[in-house]
């Protein structure tokens, strides 16, 4: 009766509080039953210097570091959270931007359903290869959801890149504008938002496929 | 025992055929020091060497000339990026020359962009990058102004490193790289990093000591650009450290230590590239031990590889047989005999020619070109052994073996392919050959006629009833063909003469081309008939030369003509006279 039973107790006393989404805590979401849980693979693609592993860093530790250093080959880091009443764990996977990496992807990004393009506003560049990135990385563009977040926010007054909801018409399609954002890994401006959003257009597009 | 054996038999093995029995061996350790004689061409042959000299330089695009001793273009034009590829593998080993792709883009990144934040970091446009990439590839130098985005010119040179398959670091070496940054010992570290990259192609190591040089450079500046030696390795260490086919998740548990390597290479960029390579001692250390096992291991395999680009099919079947039974059983012991006799030392020497263990950075001299010339001069007296003789190779397989060799050895290096005043691709081994100075080249030449004349035999008589019947293929030129090879000849002396007018060196051409053709003459008239060996020269120039302006071999034509038999030299005779 003791121990099992408690466990079980937990999530249904909580039950009530589930409808106001900041009441979860990341512990409570970890001690969720598994078998409900889903994953989400997110992968973080864009230009070296863009602003992927801050973003990342941002969203899981809620922390920025100011130092310049580039990934070396890639990261991930995990994240409980609770999109639309169903726990999900996010596996973000940060990718280092460099060239080399275009052409080992594809074994890499095997079983994402999520693909974030990451550019940086301030520089067009960035946001023109967005493209190149989406198309050397995903072998059947059509499988993943793509969403695109707009980097350095912070930074707007330098801004080079049009408002991306200006932008939106004019770019590639598969990319779900709605759930598309302008953050700031730096202030954490719109960070958690954009992610969730993310994980939630994902969730759903793959209600509808299946 | 046997991997005693292994240590010790085929390492001497090894060296002594890349050494002795390969003339093609040669072939990139002499054309690695004829682009340093190509000043020595320009400037000995004409009156006023230094005022010729300083010419020359002011129309070269701006170089640096602290090191900048292997030059890769010649004025005017350059040579085409493809040219530095081997089909569907990587940097071609035999290139002896830094393509300038890298020259042109590493010196303007010195001038303009050593304080760019994020320099080798960010990218720039792609689209820019393949823009001028193709310029490249087409031998073209594109301009590159002053005020373009720093990130397009890093790009470019970065491309370059991205693009073949196979890393400038070569995929044998590979794990010896990796191993060599395992070491805890710093001093030995950097012995062992030396002493790996002491076993890498000339070109490759110049190319690369270009690199980090620049790289060092880039980061002493990081106050700046942000770019530390540890962001600069990150960024480098995926495109310079891998090896083929390798899966991805080998790659990525492999970056960190890539990335140390490359690091460490930056930090200590003038104890890596302006040493001499020392072989490292070995002691007790594991990981010493594992490094030496993998360089031994990376170098072997290397002479091997070579020596299968050379055509020597049989030997490499002797190796590999060796090598591969025993090559996972080196002990201690081995290594110990190993490091005492150097064999990694030897093969590298043997591979590349001993002067390539002079630092990158030295200065060419005239001491070198004499000692390419001299060499060029062993080599042309090289013989066959009979069991070489014996091969048939690629396409050669139609033709008399001694047709075939004599063909092998001919294409390798032979005075007539300098002559011709273009770099020349040699059909066979792809070394690109340069050039070397006329003078040496006539020298070569003149020698090369009179051992000719003396090797082959003057009359039917001389020709024994065996070597006929090994010949196995006497078709007789008639005298037409034989006019018409003078013919030919002829013509094609004058197109190269003409390519030579329109440059300083064209009268020194057409002295050399006087008298050749005056030894010939005089061969002719004192012994009142046409010796075989002019004719045999007569027709290696025009095969020679047809190749080179056609582009193209006709082996079979070859094979029907380059033996004189007695009835082609009265033929030959009667249309002179």
């Amino acid at each position: 009766m003791g121990c099992g039973n408690s466990q079980e107790e937990v999530p249904k006393a909580s039950a009530p509080n589930l409808l106001e989404k900041a009441d979860y805590s990341e512990s409570y979401i970890r001690n969720k039953s598994v078998i409900n849980r889903k994953l989400l693979k997110v992968i973080l693609l864009g230009d070296s210097g863009v602003g992927k592993s801050s973003l990342m860093n941002q969203y899981v530790h809620q922390q920025f570091a100011a130092e310049y250093k580039a990934t070396i080959g890639a990261d991930f880091l995990t994240k409980h959270v609770m999109i639309d009443n169903v726990p999900v764990t996010m596996q973000i996977w940060d990718t280092a931007g460099q060239e080399r990496f275009q052409s080992l992807g594809v074994a890499f990004y095997r079983g994402a359903d999520c693909c974030a393009l990451v550019f940086d506003i301030n520089s067009e560049k960035s946001f023109d290869s967005v493209t190149s990135w989406k198309e050397a990385q995903i072998q059947n563009p059509h499988d993943f959801c793509f969403v695109l977040l707009g980097n350095k926010v912070d930074i707007e007054n330098q801004r080079q890149v049009l408002k991306i909801q200006r932008v939106n018409p004019l770019m590639m399609s598969g990319v779900q504008k709605e759930s598309s954002q302008l953050v700031s890994a730096k202030n954490g401006t719109c960070v958690v938002d954009a992610f969730d959003c993310l994980a939630a257009t994902t969730l759903n597009r793959d209600d509808l496929v299946s | 025992m046997e991997s005693l054996m292994w240590a010790s038999t085929t390492h001497k093995r090894l060296v002594h055929r890349i050494k002795t029995s390969s003339p093609s061996a040669e072939a990139p350790a002499i054309s690695m020091e004829s682009k340093t004689m190509r000043h020595h061409k320009t400037t000995s042959l004409v009156t006023d060497a230094s005022e010729k000299k300083h010419h020359h330089f002011g129309h070269r695009r701006k170089k640096s000339t602290n090191d900048a001793n292997i030059h890769a273009s010649k004025e005017g034009h350059t040579v085409p990026l493809v040219k530095f590829w081997k089909a569907k593998r990587g940097f071609d080993r035999n290139v002896d020359v830094i393509p300038p792709i890298v020259n042109e883009t590493v010196e303007w990144l010195y001038k303009y962009a050593l304080r760019t934040e994020g320099l080798f970091r960010l990218s720039g446009s792609v689209v820019d990058v393949k823009k001028l990439k193709k310029k490249y590839d087409k031998g073209k130098s594109p301009e590159l102004p002053s005020d373009m985005d720093p990130h397009i010119v890093s790009g470019l040179l970065k491309q370059f490193f991205i693009e073949p398959p196979e890393s400038i670091l070569t995929d044998e070496l590979y794990e010896a790289f990796l191993q060599s940054v395992e070491i805890e010992d710093e001093q030995a570290r950097t012995d062992c990093v030396i002493e790996v990259l002491g076993q890498l192609p000339p070109a490759n190591k110049a190319i690369l000591s270009r690199l980090f040089r620049l790289l060092y450079t880039i980061q002493l500046h990081s106050d700046e650009n942000k770019m530390t030696a540890s962001n600069l390795s990150i960024c480098f260490a995926p495109t310079l450290v891998r090896k083929q086919h390798m899966e991805m998740l080998k790659v990525l548990s492999n970056s960190e230590v890539t990335k140390c390597l490359v690091q460490f290479i930056i930090e200590k960029y003038h104890a890596v590239f302006e040493n001499r390579p020392r072989a490292a001692a070995i002691d007790g250390d594991k990981k010493m031990t594992e490094f030496k096992k993998a360089l031994l291991k990376g170098t072997v395999r290397l002479a091997r590889n070579k020596m299968k680009e050379l055509g020597q099919y049989e030997d490499i079947q002797d190796i590999s047989k060796e090598t591969s039974m025993q090559e996972d059983q080196i002990g201690m012991e081995e290594l110990q005999s190993a490091h005492e006799k150097r064999p990694v030392q030897e093969i590298a020497v043997a591979l590349w020619g001993e002067d390539f263990f002079a630092p990158p950075d030295a200065t060419p001299s005239s001491a070198m070109g004499q000692r390419a010339a001299e060499r060029l001069l062993a080599t042309r007296s090289l013989k066959m052994s009979p069991q070489r003789e014996k091969r048939n190779l690629l396409n050669l397989a139609d033709l008399p073996s001694k047709d075939a060799n004599t063909r092998l050895r001919r294409l390798s290096l032979t005075p007539q392919m300098m002559l011709s005043r273009d770099d020349i691709v040699d059909p066979l081994t792809q070394v690109v050959v340069t050039p070397p100075p006329a003078e040496l080249v006539k020298e070569a030449l003149l020698a090369d006629l009179d051992t000719q004349s003396e090797e082959l035999p003057a009359d039917k008589n001389t020709l024994s009833p065996e070597r006929t019947a090994r010949l196995g293929h006497h078709r007789t030129p008639s005298s037409e063909t034989a006019a018409q090879i003078e013919n030919e000849l002829a013509t094609q002396l004058l197109r190269s003469l003409e390519r030579g007018q329109d440059e300083d060196t064209g009268p020194a051409i057409q002295n050399l081309a006087a008298e050749f053709a005056e030894k010939v003459r005089t061969i002719r008239g004192s012994k009142g008939t046409v010796r075989a060996g002019s004719f045999a020269v007569a027709m290696k120039l025009f095969d020679v030369f047809d190749a080179h302006v056609s582009g193209e071999y006709s082996m079979g034509d070859f094979g029907e003509t380059d033996e004189t038999t007695p009835a082609a030299t009265e033929g030959d005779n009667v249309s002179q006279t």
